[in-house]
């Protein structure tokens, strides 16, 4: 039998094998960097190890800690990119996605990346956001209307 | 019409690591738990005993926050001014130049910041009050702006700081953020600031933000 801490690490790995792959995803396409997304997952899942008992779902409790770190990431690095320019990795593909989605903002593509790619609703990606409902459907708006005409666009 | 559904689905075609064996190895750099940030601000003694939930910076990116970001001038008898001083002072070593980012944030495009930059008053104040850190300070409305031969990237006796917005925790401290560049260094994070002897002081980094350095 299990104890107590052994469970919650049992369940936590479930978790990963059940939603690594597709938070490593939907990260990926929303900072459109592998390094910010492994990383985010990574220390994401790290934490809930560390401070398990006190999380009550821990599916949408990784997908918002991992969105908020990429997105500190982001933010971070919009800052620091006058001044460093560090590309010490492949860039994804297919290129033409990945283009058209980094001419969304930062929200507009947390939005869309949630609800097209991960399938969230409204609510829950208020939620994972914390954000009103009523701004991320503005965002998902604007954002299906932009990354549709870019990729129409790009498609030729 | 472009099929979003399945457009996106095409970011599968990068290899996605298997991260579990990292995981389990990893020290977190905090321990977050689940509760919403408002419910885990821990009142206490600063540095030690404020905890909240959340990430400062993301809450920022995403438009909410645990406290009134858009507040560009702080209460609790602070000066705007002093508490950019102390964030600075958390950061900044003594260098030949020291530039001093004027904007307080980079919002997305078509969006503004929800505070002004640093007024020329504000940038007096602090070329007065850091002269021990620099003879030679500089201010620009962002780092883009450093022609590229005076760089802190190139050059160690300089050094580029830029700050975010302080947030009132509503606890008698602020947090703010900072984050300083010098060639071959990097760090920051956010700051708690506290009145210490009638001054703004930095005491050390917010627990549960992201922080850097090397």
């Amino acid at each position: 039998m299990q104890t107590g801490r052994a469970a919650i690490a049992a369940d936590i790995e479930e978790a990963y094998r059940a939603e690594g792959d597709r938070l490593f995803y939907a990260l990926l396409a929303y900072s459109g960097d592998p390094e910010i997304a492994r990383e985010s997952v990574a220390e994401a899942f790290a934490r809930a190890l560390a401070s398990a008992a006190g999380i009550r779902e821990i599916v949408p409790w990784v997908w918002q800690v991992s969105f908020r770190l990429a997105a500190a990431e982001l933010r971070h690095r919009s800052r620091l990119a006058p001044l460093t320019e560090v590309q010490d990795h492949p860039a994804p593909v297919p290129t033409n996605l990945f283009e058209a989605l980094a001419r969304l903002s930062n929200r507009q593509r947390a939005a869309i990346v949630l609800h097209y790619y991960a399938g969230y609703q409204l609510d829950e990606i208020a939620a994972l956001l914390g954000t009103r409902r009523g701004t991320v459907g503005v965002h998902l708006y604007r954002a299906r209307v932009r990354l549709r005409g870019l990729l129409e666009e790009k498609d030729g | 019409m472009v099929d979003l559904r399945q457009r996106l689905k095409e970011v599968e075609q990068n290899h996605s690591p298997d991260l579990w064996d990292e995981i389990t190895a990893r020290t977190p750099s905090h321990d977050e738990r689940g509760a919403p940030p408002r419910s885990r601000v821990v009142a206490g003694v600063v540095g030690a005993a404020v905890a909240i939930a959340g990430f400062t910076l993301a809450s920022a990116s995403f438009g909410r926050s645990p406290t009134d970001l858009t507040s560009a001038a702080p209460t609790q008898d602070a000066a705007r001014v002093n508490l950019m001083e102390a964030g600075i002072r958390a950061v900044a070593h003594p260098a030949t130049v020291l530039f001093i980012e004027t904007s307080l944030c980079r919002p997305d495009p078509g969006q503004d910041c929800p505070a002004p930059p640093l007024t020329g008053d504000e940038q007096r104040t602090l070329a007065d009050g850091l002269g021990d850190l620099s003879g030679d300070i500089r201010f620009v409305p962002a780092g883009a702006d450093i022609p590229a031969r005076e760089s802190p990237d190139a050059f160690p006796d300089r050094e580029f700081v830029f700050l975010g917005i302080p947030q009132d925790q509503g606890d008698g401290t602020f947090w703010i953020e900072a984050n300083a560049i010098s060639k071959g260094r990097r760090g920051g994070g956010t700051y708690i600031v506290e009145k210490q002897n009638g001054v703004w002081t930095s005491m050390g980094r917010a627990p549960g933000t992201p922080h850097w350095g090397s």
